[in-house]
């Protein structure tokens, strides 16, 4: 029997949940400065924040130099804007760690997509290239699939372009 | 197959040491074979002349080491002496070292991560250990490249070297090689959780403060002066309740200076803690991580019996995180408590010993702590225990 799968729910993202996520690495002051600032740049207001626009903001400040950009790495790589917020242990953490996921990598499947446009070989290379630049091990969920594809969209040439069409087909298989 | 944690310390010259404590853990170990052994060694016996001596004792075993501010095990305080650990039993482990910390992190992590593997059959938790030259001023940036590298059920633990509070040079080892600037990461897999407990027991003792010029891990001035002489105005009444001259500190007096009086980022309702270590002939100070340009804080202090009470909780959280009897620990603890503690020091490694249920446990006095579960966003720490504890089977 089929068990339906629950759809993430889609909620909004205060300014004051981003703020929390960088703090335990930038401190309070530092992290709604660099907030803040990211928010102006990209127009997108004071929150609260859809997922998009979450994503857009945490994004632009992973690509900030020194320990910002850092912070903000591992804020996309552990954080999720879907469903309900993670609960935030500043100092000390203590929550238990599990075995690892057993979603299924959708490596296979990205490089599938991108073949069509730029053959198989180099498809797997700049995937395998944009997982290393961006720390991924395992491509098990959307999140993470949609990050490889949106750093290989910004690549010049025909990767870029088919990395662009491959996002939407994925948005669209979702 | 139960498994079986052995310590032993020693003092002496590096060959004296070196033979001393392997003879203890091979009678610890009553002929099992260890799979990890960790090595913290005082400026007294250096790393690169201990660990071909270790590798040489335990050949199967992946050997991880550590220059270190002071060395304990269950037993006590080892001043100028060497602290081993040996761990036999369901664990794989793999390790490697990454070079050139200071100029490329992102590099050194890859460099130390490449060729171990993401899984084991068999088993499926893992647990990374970090060790890390902290001069090289970026302990936080490590630790989260690493955490971003690794997947996101790992657990990181660890520790960063230090060098007797001369503030020079720290190594971190890993086989029989030795590196300054560099990092070791260790991936432990196992049957069932190693359990992580951390926690600091500073408090905050200032008006927030705010870093007005910095350069990467070099504070130049906090609001608008100095920052050594902020430091030092603001923690005066304090020093001279602790029968120290802040006007008068030597430069050997510096370093453990600063680690009493720490800087505390708010983050939700707790604090940060992050490691002041030396001061510059132009006034400024040199920290373990980036600070960036901005950063407010409020500088904090910490009381002896605040120290024992953290080191016991942190013990407490790291068992209660294993679900299990406890067979051992490697604890990373903050040289700041032995600054504070003194004599005392051995009540805080008991507190810790009785919270495991009296097991061995071997550990050092660090320049930063490392411990980063999962769901968290920071993982460097300073003036706290980490204990990161072995199941019993």
């Amino acid at each position: 029997m089929a068990v339906d799968k629950p759809i993430p729910r889609a909620r909004k993202v205060p300014l004051s949940e981003l703020v929390s996520l960088l703090a335990p690495t930038l401190g309070q002051e530092k992290a709604a400065e660099v907030v803040e600032r990211a928010t102006e740049e990209l127009a997108v207001g004071s929150g609260p924040f859809d997922r998009r626009e979450a994503d857009m903001i945490v994004d632009k400040l992973a690509g900030a130099p020194s320990i910002v950009g850092i912070a903000a790495r591992i804020v996309r790589k552990r954080a999720s804007f879907t469903d309900e917020p993670a609960p935030q242990s500043p100092v000390p953490p203590s929550a238990a760690s599990g075995p690892p996921s057993n979603s299924p990598d959708k490596r296979a499947d990205i490089v599938n997509l991108l073949a069509n446009g730029i053959g198989k070989e180099k498809s797997r290379e700049v995937v395998e290239a944009a997982c290393k630049k961006l720390g991924v091990t395992s491509l098990g969920d959307a999140r993470t699939v949609n990050r490889v594809l949106e750093e290989l969209a910004t690549m010049p040439g025909q990767v870029g372009v088919t990395a662009r069409f491959a996002k939407a087909r994925f948005a669209l298989r979702k | 197959m139960p498994t079986r944690v052995a310590t032993a310390a020693a003092n002496g010259s590096t060959s004296n040491a070196a033979h001393a404590v392997v003879s203890s853990l091979r009678e610890g170990l009553a002929g099992e074979a260890p799979s990890l052994v960790t090595v913290f060694a005082s400026t007294k016996q250096p790393l690169s002349e201990l660990m071909p001596l270790m590798a040489a004792a335990f050949p199967g075993a992946v050997i991880l080491g550590s220059s270190t501010a002071g060395e304990f095990t269950e037993k006590g305080d080892t001043k100028d002496g060497v602290s081993v650990a040996a761990v036999s039993g369901q664990f794989r482990v793999f390790a490697g070292m990454g070079t050139g910390l200071k100029e490329a992190p992102e590099k050194a992590v890859e460099q130390a991560l490449d060729g171990i593997p993401q899984k084991v059959f068999g088993y499926p938790y893992r647990t990374a250990i970090l060790l890390l030259d902290p001069l090289a001023g970026n302990g936080e940036e490590t630790t989260l490249l690493a955490a971003a590298m690794l997947e996101e059920d790992v657990c990181l633990a660890g520790g960063a070297a230090g060098d007797d509070l001369k503030m020079l040079q720290t190594w971190v080892g890993l086989g029989d090689r030795a590196e300054s600037n560099a990092v070791v990461i260790a991936l432990v897999f196992s049957k069932s959780p190693l359990g992580v407990g951390v926690c600091h027991g500073h408090t905050p003792m200032s008006q927030p403060l705010r870093v007005t010029k910095a350069d990467g891990s070099l504070v130049q001035e906090i609001d608008g002066k100095p920052a050594w002489d902020v430091w030092r105005d603001v923690a005066r009444e304090s020093a001279r309740a602790r029968g120290m001259d802040v006007d008068a500190l030597g430069p050997n007096d510096a370093g453990g200076f600063l680690l009493l009086y720490e800087a505390g980022l708010a983050a939700g309702s707790e604090h940060k803690i992050r490691a002041p270590l030396a001061p510059t002939a132009e006034g400024a100070i040199q920290f373990a991580c980036a600070i960036p340009e901005g950063t407010v804080f409020r500088m904090t202090e910490s009381s002896p019996k605040e120290q024992i009470n953290s080191a016991r909780e942190a013990a407490k959280r790291a068992h209660q995180r294993l679900g299990a009897k406890a067979a051992g620990a490697i604890v990373f603890d903050c040289i700041c408590r032995n600054l504070i503690l003194s004599h005392e020091f051995d009540s805080a490694v008991k507190a810790m010993s009785d919270e495991l249920g009296g097991v061995p446990l071997s550990g050092f006095e660090t320049y930063g702590e490392i411990a980063l579960d999962v769901g968290d966003l920071s993982g460097f720490h300073n003036t706290t225990t980490v204990v990161l504890a072995f199941p019993e089977s």
